[in-house]
Protein backbone atom coordinates (compact mmCIF):
# COMPACT_ATOMS: atom_id res chain seq x y z
CA UNK A 1 0.00 0.00 0.00
CA UNK A 2 1.38 3.40 -0.99
CA UNK A 3 1.42 6.27 2.16
CA UNK A 4 -1.90 7.94 0.69
CA UNK A 5 -3.75 4.75 1.24
CA UNK A 6 -2.24 4.20 4.39
CA UNK A 7 -3.17 7.70 5.95
CA UNK A 8 -6.58 7.81 4.55
CA UNK A 9 -7.35 4.61 6.03
CA UNK A 10 -5.78 5.83 9.21
CA UNK A 11 -7.74 9.18 9.33
CA UNK A 12 -10.74 6.95 8.35
CA UNK A 13 -10.58 4.99 11.34
CA UNK A 14 -10.05 7.52 13.45
CA UNK A 15 -12.97 9.29 12.78
CA UNK A 16 -15.38 6.50 12.42
CA UNK A 17 -14.54 5.29 15.95
CA UNK A 18 -14.85 9.15 17.30
CA UNK A 19 -18.55 8.58 15.32
CA UNK A 20 -19.49 5.68 16.96
CA UNK A 21 -18.47 6.97 20.63
CA UNK A 22 -20.58 9.48 20.00
CA UNK A 23 -23.76 7.29 18.74
CA UNK A 24 -23.54 5.58 21.59
CA UNK A 25 -23.22 8.35 24.17
CA UNK A 26 -27.37 8.49 24.22
CA UNK A 27 -27.63 5.02 25.28
CA UNK A 28 -24.70 5.05 28.04
CA UNK A 29 -26.72 8.17 29.66
CA UNK A 30 -30.05 6.10 30.12
CA UNK A 31 -28.33 2.90 31.39
CA UNK A 32 -26.76 5.69 34.18
CA UNK A 33 -30.02 7.20 34.81
CA UNK A 34 -32.38 4.22 34.93
CA UNK A 35 -30.57 2.07 36.99
CA UNK A 36 -30.87 -1.51 37.39
CA UNK A 37 -33.88 -2.33 39.63
CA UNK A 38 -34.35 1.39 40.21
CA UNK A 39 -31.49 1.72 43.02
CA UNK A 40 -31.19 5.24 43.20
CA UNK A 41 -27.45 6.73 44.54
CA UNK A 42 -27.19 10.10 45.99
CA UNK A 43 -24.15 11.92 46.50
CA UNK A 44 -23.30 14.33 49.01
CA UNK A 45 -19.91 16.75 49.27
CA UNK A 46 -18.91 19.20 52.03
CA UNK A 47 -15.47 20.64 53.28
CA UNK A 48 -15.37 19.40 56.46
CA UNK A 49 -12.42 16.54 57.99
CA UNK A 50 -13.73 13.43 58.21
CA UNK A 51 -13.55 13.23 62.13
CA UNK A 52 -15.56 16.13 62.03
CA UNK A 53 -18.86 15.86 64.02
CA UNK A 54 -21.16 16.98 60.81
CA UNK A 55 -19.22 14.35 58.60
CA UNK A 56 -20.05 12.03 61.22
CA UNK A 57 -23.99 12.59 61.50
CA UNK A 58 -23.86 12.16 57.92
CA UNK A 59 -22.64 9.49 57.64
CA UNK A 60 -25.08 8.34 60.26
CA UNK A 61 -27.98 9.53 58.15
CA UNK A 62 -26.29 7.18 55.15
CA UNK A 63 -26.60 4.17 57.24
CA UNK A 64 -30.39 5.13 58.21
CA UNK A 65 -31.64 6.10 55.46
CA UNK A 66 -29.85 2.42 53.34
CA UNK A 67 -32.03 0.50 56.48
CA UNK A 68 -35.35 2.76 56.07
CA UNK A 69 -34.97 1.74 52.47
CA UNK A 70 -33.72 -1.64 52.65
CA UNK A 71 -30.92 -1.12 50.55
CA UNK A 72 -33.08 0.62 47.65
CA UNK A 73 -31.28 4.36 48.39
CA UNK A 74 -27.45 4.65 48.88
CA UNK A 75 -26.21 8.38 50.10
CA UNK A 76 -22.27 8.39 49.53
CA UNK A 77 -20.70 11.15 51.49
CA UNK A 78 -17.87 12.62 49.81
CA UNK A 79 -16.00 15.32 52.45
CA UNK A 80 -12.83 17.50 52.70
CA UNK A 81 -13.78 19.33 49.48
CA UNK A 82 -13.26 16.50 47.05
CA UNK A 83 -16.27 17.83 45.02
CA UNK A 84 -14.95 21.32 45.17
CA UNK A 85 -15.83 24.33 47.89
CA UNK A 86 -19.14 25.32 49.08
CA UNK A 87 -20.15 27.84 46.63
CA UNK A 88 -18.97 25.18 44.08
CA UNK A 89 -21.12 22.58 45.26
CA UNK A 90 -24.15 24.87 45.88
CA UNK A 91 -24.25 25.54 42.02
CA UNK A 92 -23.85 21.80 41.69
CA UNK A 93 -26.75 21.14 43.43
CA UNK A 94 -28.78 24.04 41.68
CA UNK A 95 -27.77 22.78 38.16
CA UNK A 96 -29.34 18.77 39.56
CA UNK A 97 -25.17 17.52 38.86
CA UNK A 98 -24.92 16.75 42.68
CA UNK A 99 -27.95 15.41 44.80
CA UNK A 100 -26.79 17.13 48.11
CA UNK A 101 -24.64 19.78 49.74
CA UNK A 102 -23.51 20.36 53.48
CA UNK A 103 -22.82 24.11 53.70
CA UNK A 104 -22.30 26.89 56.01
CA UNK A 105 -25.46 29.22 55.86
CA UNK A 106 -23.02 32.24 55.87
CA UNK A 107 -22.17 30.48 52.14
CA UNK A 108 -25.36 30.37 51.19
CA UNK A 109 -26.29 33.94 51.48
CA UNK A 110 -25.32 34.87 48.38
CA UNK A 111 -27.93 32.16 46.81
CA UNK A 112 -30.49 32.37 49.41
CA UNK A 113 -30.17 36.14 51.16
CA UNK A 114 -32.81 35.22 53.76
CA UNK A 115 -29.66 33.80 55.46
CA UNK A 116 -27.87 36.65 56.24
CA UNK A 117 -30.14 36.71 59.15
CA UNK A 118 -27.64 34.12 61.16
CA UNK A 119 -25.06 36.61 60.29
CA UNK A 120 -25.99 38.76 63.02
CA UNK A 121 -24.17 39.05 66.39
CA UNK A 122 -26.43 37.72 69.36
CA UNK A 123 -29.47 37.16 67.56
CA UNK A 124 -30.00 33.91 69.91
CA UNK A 125 -30.11 34.51 73.70
CA UNK A 126 -28.83 31.06 74.18
CA UNK A 127 -28.67 27.45 72.80
CA UNK A 128 -31.67 26.57 74.38
CA UNK A 129 -33.56 29.82 72.02
CA UNK A 130 -31.20 28.65 68.69
CA UNK A 131 -32.66 25.27 68.74
CA UNK A 132 -36.09 26.70 69.28
CA UNK A 133 -35.99 28.98 66.32
CA UNK A 134 -34.19 26.52 63.84
CA UNK A 135 -36.75 23.77 64.80
CA UNK A 136 -39.49 26.15 65.10
CA UNK A 137 -41.67 27.79 62.29
CA UNK A 138 -39.04 30.53 61.71
CA UNK A 139 -36.26 28.14 60.51
CA UNK A 140 -38.58 26.66 58.46
CA UNK A 141 -39.56 29.10 56.26
CA UNK A 142 -35.47 29.95 56.16
CA UNK A 143 -34.97 26.53 54.72
CA UNK A 144 -37.94 27.19 52.47
CA UNK A 145 -36.31 30.64 50.64
CA UNK A 146 -33.90 28.07 49.10
CA UNK A 147 -36.79 26.63 46.91
CA UNK A 148 -37.21 29.11 43.94
CA UNK A 149 -33.27 29.18 44.19
CA UNK A 150 -33.09 24.80 43.66
CA UNK A 151 -31.79 24.40 46.83
CA UNK A 152 -34.36 22.48 48.69
CA UNK A 153 -33.08 22.78 52.74
CA UNK A 154 -33.34 19.57 54.99
CA UNK A 155 -31.96 20.51 58.18
CA UNK A 156 -30.21 22.61 60.22
CA UNK A 157 -26.89 21.18 62.03
CA UNK A 158 -25.32 22.72 65.00
CA UNK A 159 -22.23 24.61 64.62
CA UNK A 160 -21.80 26.07 67.94
CA UNK A 161 -21.12 29.88 68.45
CA UNK A 162 -17.71 31.51 66.91
CA UNK A 163 -15.38 33.69 69.03
CA UNK A 164 -12.38 35.21 68.48
CA UNK A 165 -8.82 33.93 68.89
CA UNK A 166 -5.95 36.17 68.68
CA UNK A 167 -2.16 35.41 67.93
CA UNK A 168 -0.75 37.99 70.76
CA UNK A 169 -3.10 40.32 72.32
CA UNK A 170 -6.27 39.02 74.06
CA UNK A 171 -9.87 40.15 72.13
CA UNK A 172 -11.38 40.86 76.01
CA UNK A 173 -13.94 43.77 75.48
CA UNK A 174 -15.03 45.57 71.75
CA UNK A 175 -12.81 47.67 71.87
CA UNK A 176 -9.05 45.70 71.50
CA UNK A 177 -10.77 44.81 67.85
CA UNK A 178 -9.96 47.90 66.64
CA UNK A 179 -6.95 48.19 64.02
CA UNK A 180 -6.30 44.37 64.33
CA UNK A 181 -6.98 41.93 61.33
CA UNK A 182 -9.06 39.36 61.37
CA UNK A 183 -9.94 37.22 59.27
CA UNK A 184 -13.75 36.48 58.54
CA UNK A 185 -16.06 34.05 56.68
CA UNK A 186 -16.34 35.01 53.28
CA UNK A 187 -20.00 36.67 53.81
CA UNK A 188 -21.30 40.42 53.80
CA UNK A 189 -22.49 40.07 57.30
CA UNK A 190 -19.26 38.53 58.96
CA UNK A 191 -17.08 41.23 57.32
CA UNK A 192 -19.55 44.42 58.27
CA UNK A 193 -19.14 43.36 62.05
CA UNK A 194 -15.55 43.82 62.25
CA UNK A 195 -15.90 46.81 60.44
CA UNK A 196 -17.78 48.04 62.58
CA UNK A 197 -15.74 47.72 65.82
CA UNK A 198 -13.06 49.37 63.72
CA UNK A 199 -11.05 46.29 62.80
CA UNK A 200 -9.52 44.95 59.42
CA UNK A 201 -11.59 41.85 57.86
CA UNK A 202 -8.99 40.32 55.97
CA UNK A 203 -11.00 37.20 53.48
CA UNK A 204 -8.59 34.00 53.39
CA UNK A 205 -9.61 30.82 52.55
CA UNK A 206 -9.85 28.33 54.66
CA UNK A 207 -6.44 26.38 53.78
CA UNK A 208 -4.48 29.08 54.03
CA UNK A 209 -5.48 30.39 56.99
CA UNK A 210 -2.80 27.76 59.32
CA UNK A 211 -0.09 29.69 57.65
CA UNK A 212 -1.35 33.44 57.59
CA UNK A 213 -1.49 33.23 61.06
CA UNK A 214 1.74 31.55 61.37
CA UNK A 215 3.66 34.42 59.31
CA UNK A 216 1.86 37.26 61.07
CA UNK A 217 -0.17 38.07 58.25
CA UNK A 218 -3.13 39.00 60.57
CA UNK A 219 -4.00 38.83 64.20
CA UNK A 220 -6.42 36.22 64.48
CA UNK A 221 -9.48 34.52 63.05
CA UNK A 222 -12.93 33.24 64.65
CA UNK A 223 -14.41 30.00 64.85
CA UNK A 224 -16.04 27.08 67.09
CA UNK A 225 -14.01 25.16 69.40
CA UNK A 226 -13.89 22.06 67.38
CA UNK A 227 -12.84 23.84 64.59
CA UNK A 228 -10.11 25.58 66.18
CA UNK A 229 -8.86 22.55 67.80
CA UNK A 230 -9.17 20.02 64.27
CA UNK A 231 -7.47 22.87 62.27
CA UNK A 232 -4.69 22.89 64.55
CA UNK A 233 -4.82 27.15 64.89
CA UNK A 234 -4.03 26.60 68.13
CA UNK A 235 -0.92 25.73 67.60
CA UNK A 236 -0.10 29.35 66.83
CA UNK A 237 -3.19 31.38 67.84
CA UNK A 238 -2.50 30.97 71.63
CA UNK A 239 -5.45 33.29 73.30
CA UNK A 240 -9.27 31.95 72.99
CA UNK A 241 -11.45 34.70 73.70
CA UNK A 242 -15.05 33.05 74.32
CA UNK A 243 -16.94 35.66 73.25
CA UNK A 244 -19.58 33.76 71.05
CA UNK A 245 -20.64 36.65 68.72
CA UNK A 246 -22.40 34.68 66.39
CA UNK A 247 -24.16 31.04 65.87
CA UNK A 248 -24.23 30.25 62.03
CA UNK A 249 -25.45 26.61 61.84
CA UNK A 250 -24.64 24.36 58.83
CA UNK A 251 -27.30 23.64 56.68
CA UNK A 252 -28.20 20.42 54.35
CA UNK A 253 -29.60 21.26 51.22
CA UNK A 254 -31.32 19.03 48.37
CA UNK A 255 -31.27 19.69 44.77
CA UNK A 256 -34.80 20.93 43.88
CA UNK A 257 -34.24 18.96 40.06
CA UNK A 258 -33.72 15.83 41.97
CA UNK A 259 -35.76 15.76 45.13
CA UNK A 260 -38.88 16.71 42.25
CA UNK A 261 -37.76 13.55 40.47
CA UNK A 262 -38.07 11.47 43.78
CA UNK A 263 -40.91 9.31 44.85
CA UNK A 264 -43.18 10.53 47.98
CA UNK A 265 -41.96 7.57 49.48
CA UNK A 266 -38.01 8.11 48.83
CA UNK A 267 -38.68 11.79 50.19
CA UNK A 268 -40.10 10.34 53.43
CA UNK A 269 -37.49 8.43 54.08
CA UNK A 270 -34.56 10.77 53.38
CA UNK A 271 -36.88 13.34 55.61
CA UNK A 272 -36.88 10.63 58.28
CA UNK A 273 -32.87 9.80 57.87
CA UNK A 274 -31.90 13.53 58.30
CA UNK A 275 -34.08 14.52 61.15
CA UNK A 276 -32.42 11.93 63.00
CA UNK A 277 -29.41 12.82 62.47
CA UNK A 278 -29.70 16.15 63.42
CA UNK A 279 -30.38 14.79 67.15
CA UNK A 280 -27.40 12.76 67.06
CA UNK A 281 -25.48 15.41 65.84
CA UNK A 282 -26.32 17.65 68.42
CA UNK A 283 -25.08 15.43 70.82
CA UNK A 284 -21.77 14.39 69.40
CA UNK A 285 -21.56 18.26 69.02
CA UNK A 286 -21.64 19.09 72.46
CA UNK A 287 -19.11 16.30 73.13
CA UNK A 288 -17.22 17.28 70.54
CA UNK A 289 -17.17 21.04 71.64
CA UNK A 290 -16.53 20.46 75.66
CA UNK A 291 -12.89 18.32 74.44
CA UNK A 292 -11.83 20.60 72.27
CA UNK A 293 -11.63 23.33 74.51
CA UNK A 294 -10.04 20.89 77.55
CA UNK A 295 -7.69 19.87 74.65
CA UNK A 296 -6.65 23.34 73.38
CA UNK A 297 -6.26 24.22 77.00
CA UNK A 298 -3.92 21.42 77.76
CA UNK A 299 -2.25 22.96 74.83
CA UNK A 300 -1.48 26.01 77.06
CA UNK A 301 -3.87 28.11 74.98
CA UNK A 302 -5.70 30.26 77.70
CA UNK A 303 -9.13 30.53 77.52
CA UNK A 304 -11.21 33.57 78.38
CA UNK A 305 -14.98 34.85 78.74
CA UNK A 306 -15.45 38.21 78.12
CA UNK A 307 -18.88 40.30 79.37
CA UNK A 308 -20.60 39.44 76.31
CA UNK A 309 -23.00 42.11 77.08
CA UNK A 310 -20.24 44.85 76.08
CA UNK A 311 -20.14 42.97 72.69
CA UNK A 312 -23.69 42.74 72.05
CA UNK A 313 -23.96 46.41 72.76
CA UNK A 314 -21.37 47.93 70.12
CA UNK A 315 -22.59 45.08 67.96
CA UNK A 316 -26.11 46.26 68.14
CA UNK A 317 -26.13 48.91 65.44
CA UNK A 318 -25.92 46.09 63.16
CA UNK A 319 -29.54 45.92 63.28
CA UNK A 320 -30.26 49.17 62.52
CA UNK A 321 -28.25 48.88 58.62
CA UNK A 322 -31.22 45.69 58.10
CA UNK A 323 -34.15 48.03 59.94
CA UNK A 324 -37.03 47.81 56.98
CA UNK A 325 -35.57 44.94 55.09
CA UNK A 326 -36.62 41.67 54.80
CA UNK A 327 -33.70 39.49 57.18
CA UNK A 328 -34.42 42.74 59.83
CA UNK A 329 -37.80 41.37 60.10
CA UNK A 330 -36.89 38.11 60.52
CA UNK A 331 -34.28 38.86 63.04
CA UNK A 332 -37.19 40.66 64.56
CA UNK A 333 -39.10 36.77 64.95
CA UNK A 334 -36.32 35.14 65.99
CA UNK A 335 -36.11 37.46 69.33
CA UNK A 336 -39.96 37.01 69.94
CA UNK A 337 -39.79 33.00 69.71
CA UNK A 338 -39.53 32.62 73.52
CA UNK B 1 -15.18 43.82 -3.89
CA UNK B 2 -15.82 46.48 -1.52
CA UNK B 3 -18.12 45.22 0.66
CA UNK B 4 -16.74 41.90 1.36
CA UNK B 5 -13.28 44.49 2.36
CA UNK B 6 -15.42 46.56 4.36
CA UNK B 7 -16.40 43.20 6.12
CA UNK B 8 -13.12 42.31 6.09
CA UNK B 9 -11.66 45.44 7.64
CA UNK B 10 -14.79 45.46 10.02
CA UNK B 11 -14.09 41.99 11.44
CA UNK B 12 -9.84 43.21 11.76
CA UNK B 13 -10.86 45.71 13.77
CA UNK B 14 -13.58 43.19 15.87
CA UNK B 15 -10.03 40.88 16.90
CA UNK B 16 -8.02 43.56 17.51
CA UNK B 17 -10.74 45.43 20.32
CA UNK B 18 -10.08 41.93 21.87
CA UNK B 19 -6.76 41.56 22.02
CA UNK B 20 -7.04 45.16 23.67
CA UNK B 21 -9.78 43.95 25.66
CA UNK B 22 -7.93 40.93 27.19
CA UNK B 23 -4.70 42.97 27.18
CA UNK B 24 -5.93 45.73 29.22
CA UNK B 25 -8.01 42.92 31.82
CA UNK B 26 -4.59 41.17 32.38
CA UNK B 27 -3.26 44.31 33.09
CA UNK B 28 -6.41 44.88 36.16
CA UNK B 29 -5.52 41.89 37.85
CA UNK B 30 -2.07 42.65 37.85
CA UNK B 31 -2.84 45.67 39.61
CA UNK B 32 -5.74 44.28 41.73
CA UNK B 33 -3.69 41.30 43.00
CA UNK B 34 -0.90 44.03 43.90
CA UNK B 35 -2.83 46.31 45.67
CA UNK B 36 -4.71 42.92 47.58
CA UNK B 37 -0.77 42.36 49.01
CA UNK B 38 0.06 46.25 50.02
CA UNK B 39 -3.23 46.71 51.57
CA UNK B 40 -2.71 44.03 53.96
CA UNK B 41 1.00 44.68 54.76
CA UNK B 42 0.68 48.48 54.65
CA UNK B 43 -0.25 49.37 58.43
CA UNK B 44 -2.75 51.87 58.32
CA UNK B 45 -4.47 50.97 55.65
CA UNK B 46 -7.58 48.20 55.63
CA UNK B 47 -6.69 45.09 54.16
CA UNK B 48 -8.70 45.06 50.87
CA UNK B 49 -11.58 42.12 50.92
CA UNK B 50 -12.79 42.16 47.48
CA UNK B 51 -9.46 41.72 45.84
CA UNK B 52 -9.27 38.53 46.20
CA UNK B 53 -12.67 37.79 44.71
CA UNK B 54 -12.08 40.40 41.66
CA UNK B 55 -8.67 38.41 40.82
CA UNK B 56 -10.57 35.02 40.60
CA UNK B 57 -12.94 36.49 38.19
CA UNK B 58 -10.14 38.23 36.15
CA UNK B 59 -8.56 34.78 35.37
CA UNK B 60 -11.23 33.52 34.03
CA UNK B 61 -12.08 36.48 31.75
CA UNK B 62 -8.70 36.81 30.77
CA UNK B 63 -8.00 32.63 30.21
CA UNK B 64 -11.47 32.25 28.18
CA UNK B 65 -10.91 35.18 26.12
CA UNK B 66 -6.99 34.37 25.72
CA UNK B 67 -7.99 31.10 24.51
CA UNK B 68 -9.74 32.33 21.81
CA UNK B 69 -7.29 34.62 20.56
CA UNK B 70 -4.78 31.53 21.09
CA UNK B 71 -6.85 29.49 18.87
CA UNK B 72 -6.62 32.07 16.14
CA UNK B 73 -3.19 32.14 16.19
CA UNK B 74 -2.80 28.47 15.92
CA UNK B 75 -1.01 28.66 19.58
CA UNK B 76 -2.63 25.54 21.27
CA UNK B 77 -0.94 22.43 22.20
CA UNK B 78 -1.78 19.38 19.62
CA UNK B 79 -0.34 16.09 19.07
CA UNK B 80 0.33 16.15 15.44
CA UNK B 81 3.47 13.37 15.31
CA UNK B 82 1.10 11.03 13.56
CA UNK B 83 -0.26 13.78 11.24
CA UNK B 84 2.73 14.71 10.03
CA UNK B 85 3.45 11.30 8.49
CA UNK B 86 0.36 12.10 6.58
CA UNK B 87 0.10 12.51 3.18
CA UNK B 88 -0.51 16.06 2.14
CA UNK B 89 -4.06 15.59 1.08
CA UNK B 90 -4.78 13.41 4.38
CA UNK B 91 -3.25 15.87 6.13
CA UNK B 92 -5.53 18.96 4.66
CA UNK B 93 -8.92 16.76 5.28
CA UNK B 94 -7.18 16.49 8.99
CA UNK B 95 -6.88 19.53 9.60
CA UNK B 96 -10.85 20.58 8.31
CA UNK B 97 -12.25 17.75 10.72
CA UNK B 98 -10.33 19.10 13.62
CA UNK B 99 -11.65 22.66 13.25
CA UNK B 100 -15.36 20.82 12.80
CA UNK B 101 -14.82 19.09 15.78
CA UNK B 102 -13.76 22.39 17.70
CA UNK B 103 -16.63 24.23 16.07
CA UNK B 104 -19.10 21.33 17.01
CA UNK B 105 -17.11 21.79 20.66
CA UNK B 106 -17.25 25.74 20.62
CA UNK B 107 -21.08 25.90 19.53
CA UNK B 108 -22.36 22.81 21.48
CA UNK B 109 -20.25 22.91 25.21
CA UNK B 110 -19.80 26.67 25.13
CA UNK B 111 -21.78 29.07 23.38
CA UNK B 112 -25.39 26.68 24.09
CA UNK B 113 -24.03 25.38 27.48
CA UNK B 114 -22.42 28.62 28.23
CA UNK B 115 -26.00 30.77 27.59
CA UNK B 116 -27.68 28.09 29.62
CA UNK B 117 -25.32 28.23 32.75
CA UNK B 118 -25.36 32.21 32.26
CA UNK B 119 -29.54 32.66 32.47
CA UNK B 120 -29.63 30.05 35.02
CA UNK B 121 -27.40 31.58 37.44
CA UNK B 122 -28.62 35.32 36.34
CA UNK B 123 -32.36 33.57 37.53
CA UNK B 124 -31.17 32.40 40.76
CA UNK B 125 -29.94 35.85 41.28
CA UNK B 126 -26.74 34.71 42.69
CA UNK B 127 -24.46 36.81 44.42
CA UNK B 128 -20.83 37.42 45.17
CA UNK B 129 -20.33 37.38 48.38
CA UNK B 130 -17.98 40.62 48.78
CA UNK B 131 -18.99 42.76 45.61
CA UNK B 132 -22.25 41.63 45.91
CA UNK B 133 -22.29 41.74 42.00
CA UNK B 134 -24.27 38.86 40.03
CA UNK B 135 -22.19 35.78 39.08
CA UNK B 136 -24.27 35.01 36.10
CA UNK B 137 -22.84 38.37 34.46
CA UNK B 138 -18.88 37.20 35.19
CA UNK B 139 -20.41 33.61 33.43
CA UNK B 140 -20.99 35.53 30.26
CA UNK B 141 -17.16 34.81 29.74
CA UNK B 142 -18.13 30.85 28.53
CA UNK B 143 -20.16 32.06 25.84
CA UNK B 144 -18.67 34.82 24.57
CA UNK B 145 -15.55 32.97 24.68
CA UNK B 146 -17.43 30.29 22.46
CA UNK B 147 -18.66 32.74 19.93
CA UNK B 148 -14.63 33.66 19.03
CA UNK B 149 -13.68 30.35 18.94
CA UNK B 150 -16.23 29.57 16.44
CA UNK B 151 -15.64 32.15 14.16
CA UNK B 152 -12.16 31.68 14.49
CA UNK B 153 -12.75 28.18 13.46
CA UNK B 154 -14.80 29.31 10.48
CA UNK B 155 -12.41 31.74 9.90
CA UNK B 156 -9.93 29.33 9.46
CA UNK B 157 -11.95 26.48 7.28
CA UNK B 158 -12.55 29.56 4.76
CA UNK B 159 -9.16 30.48 4.34
CA UNK B 160 -8.20 31.41 0.47
CA UNK B 161 -5.09 29.10 -0.01
CA UNK B 162 -6.97 26.37 2.35
CA UNK B 163 -5.37 25.51 5.78
CA UNK B 164 -1.88 24.78 6.15
CA UNK B 165 -0.43 21.84 7.11
CA UNK B 166 -0.85 21.25 10.75
CA UNK B 167 3.18 21.01 11.07
CA UNK B 168 3.58 24.30 9.66
CA UNK B 169 1.49 25.92 12.47
CA UNK B 170 3.83 28.81 14.22
CA UNK B 171 3.97 27.72 18.01
CA UNK B 172 3.15 30.65 19.77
Amino acid sequence: MDRKAVSFLALGLLAGSLLTTAALLPSIRSARTGGASGRIVLKLGHVLPPSHAVHIAMEFMATRLSELSAGTVELQVFGGGQLGSEPENIEQAQRGALAMVKTSAAALEGFVPDMAVFGLPYLFRDEEHYWKVLLGDVGEEILRAGDPQGVHGLCYYDSGSRSFYTLTKPILRPEDVREMKLRVLPSRTARDMITLLGGGPTPIPYGELYTALQQGMIDGAENNPPSFYTSRHYEVARHYSLDEHTRVPDVVIFSTRIWEGLTPQVQSWIRQAADESVAFQRKLWREQTEDALREVEKAGVTIYHPDQAAFAAAMAPMYETFEGTRVGELARRVREVR
Amino acid sequence: MSVTRGAALAWHGIVRGLEIFTSSLFVALVVVVLWGVVSRYWPGIVPSDWTEELAVYLLVWVSLLGSALTYRSRGHLGVDYFVSHFDPAAQRLTVILVELCVLLFAGFALCYGGYRLVTDTLGSGQLTPVLQWKVGYFYSAVPLSGLFISAFSIEHLLEPAGPPATGAAPAA
